[in-house]
């Protein structure tokens, strides 16, 4: 029962931030549950390795970033399983300011927005994340730049018309 | 955030995307375990009963269906207090505008008569792909068929693989589905997992559609498929009479055990791919396998892509 211990301390500090990451790589919350449950059961087989590992939660990241990205080709079959078996979605509509968000990170090469999602949620420096995705750190410096600009941009409340240019 | 500029507006959205979260639900602890448990015994069930193998990079197995058909236990709401703070509560002015839809602009001319063939003198194009030209649960064997929504995705193969005929795209649908094939039973663990899409090209972008098809297998005898490595063998056409000409592919991964790892005996699995060319129509029949297994390939010719040129040739032809 250790193991089983040691695992569900683990869920239940981790999983929540994991949603959230899984959230914002996604685009969509139900499909953020999926992804980290099905990351979760992986990081559960592979438990004893993993709870030796130096960052396990480095390793559900790198899961979560995997199955988020590439989760059409790879995971169809489970996700239509798991839609008709698993969790029910998501209680309630998503905030306004979320879906902007979300719209918005989509726009972004998956790279760029998991490089983001990697600062914004999980506070880490660059050199962690070039560490964490096998990027060079110059890379990682340019993706975080190209994000933060390219979503500030996407987020400002559209700009007013000027007067001047209404009356032509 | 480091080297780079602070965004005020970036933070607050992260900060309500954060706080958005806590809509979603996790299973428990405890019952991820069982879940996990379960799918294995599964997993290992079928591995025992269905003499084949496994592989694609890792992949784990797929949910389990429970014989109730349905969760254990009830799901509580994830987790928080850890990472990111909450959200502020912040208006935003407006919404962005939804992702451009999949399918590429429709003509507003009629659909062709279907006693002429376009190869020769191609018609308009249609509107928009009928459900009928593509596979659906009337078919044997298909299940859970679902317009995919998402932008079409080429097929993987490697770099040296160019597909300029996308440029010609005139109108495109995509459905997927689980393909179980004769000796499974309806409730049984899917043998394949299959996209159709229909495509219906400009001028002759069908007919080169083929031949980019043929040219990347040539060009690629190996590349990778997600992070898998896959192998790729040209088999040739589909025979005499599948649509006006056809290519047939074999996508084949090293076969790998239960928890992912390399089986290291030679074996392979083996997943294909079929195009089907009618006039100015191309039908596209991707079985990727399921939960990392391969398929049968006599199954796929005859029940899949078999059907999905019927189906083409039924609105198309």
């Amino acid at each position: 029962m250790r193991d089983a211990d040691s695992f569900d301390e683990f869920y239940r500090d981790t999983s929540a931030r994991m949603l959230r990451y899984g959230y914002a790589l996604t685009g969509d919350l139900a499909e953020a549950q999926d992804v980290v449950q099905e990351a979760y059961t992986r990081a559960w087989r592979h438990w004893r390795k993993l709870v030796a590992h130096p960052a396990p939660e480095g390793w559900l990241r790198l899961t979560v970033g995997r199955l988020a990205t590439d989760r059409w080709r790879r995971l169809s079959g489970w996700r239509v399983a798991v839609r008709r078996a698993g969790p029910p979605e998501p209680a309630g509509p998503p905030s306004e300011e979320a879906v902007w968000l979300s719209t918005a990170l989509r726009r972004l090469p998956a790279p760029v927005r998991r490089a983001v999602a990697l600062h914004y949620l999980f506070d880490l420096p660059v050199a962690a994340i070039a560490a964490e995705t096998g990027t060079p750190i110059g890379t990682v410096t340019s993706r975080l730049h190209r994000g933060r600009t390219e979503l500030a941009a996407m987020l400002a409340p559209p700009r007013t018309p000027e007067v001047t240019d209404a009356e032509h | 955030m480091p080297n780079t500029e602070p965004s005020p507006d970036v933070e607050r959205a992260f900060a309500a995307l954060s706080s958005d979260t806590e809509r979603g639900l996790l299973l428990s602890g405890p019952e991820l375990r069982r879940q996990a448990v379960r799918r294995r015994s599964r997993r290992l069930a079928v591995t025992a009963t269905a003499a084949a193998v496994l592989v694609a990079g890792g992949v784990g197995a797929g949910w389990a269906m429970s014989d109730d058909g349905g969760p254990d236990t009830g799901l509580p709401p994830a987790i928080s207090g850890t990472g990111a703070a909450s959200a502020p509560a912040t208006t935003t002015p407006s919404l962005l505008p939804s992702p451009a839809p999949s399918s590429a602009p429709s003509s507003s001319m009629p659909p062709p008569p279907t006693s002429t063939r376009p190869t020769t003198r191609p018609p308009a194009l249609p509107k928009s792909i009928p459900g009928r030209a593509l596979l659906s649960d009337s078919d044997a064997g298909l299940s859970d068929v679902a317009r995919v929504e998402d932008p079409f995705e080429q097929l993987d193969f490697c770099s040296k693989a160019k597909f300029p005929s996308e440029a010609q795209v005139g109108v495109r649908a995509t459905v997927r589905m689980f393909y179980r094939g004769p000796k499974s039973g309806a409730g049984s663990v899917p043998d394949d997992t299959v996209y159709n899409t229909v495509t219906v090209y400009r001028g002759d972008g069908a007919v080169n559609y083929l031949s980019e098809l043929r040219r990347a297998v040539e060009a690629c005898p190996s590349g990778k498929v997600g992070d898998a490595e896959a192998q790729f063998d040209s088999l040739g056409s589909l025979g005499v009479g599948v649509g006006e000409e056809s290519v047939l592919i074999d996508r084949s991964y090293e076969s790998r055990d239960g928890e992912g790892e390399p089986l290291d005996n030679g074996s392979r699995n083996h997943t294909y791919i079929a195009a089907i060319r009618i006039g100015d129509a191309v039908t596209l029949v991707d079985g990727q396998g399921y939960e990392g297994w391969g398929a049968a390939r006599p199954d796929f010719e005859k029940q899949l892509a078999g059907r999905a040129a019927a189906r083409l040739e039924d609105w198309r032809g």
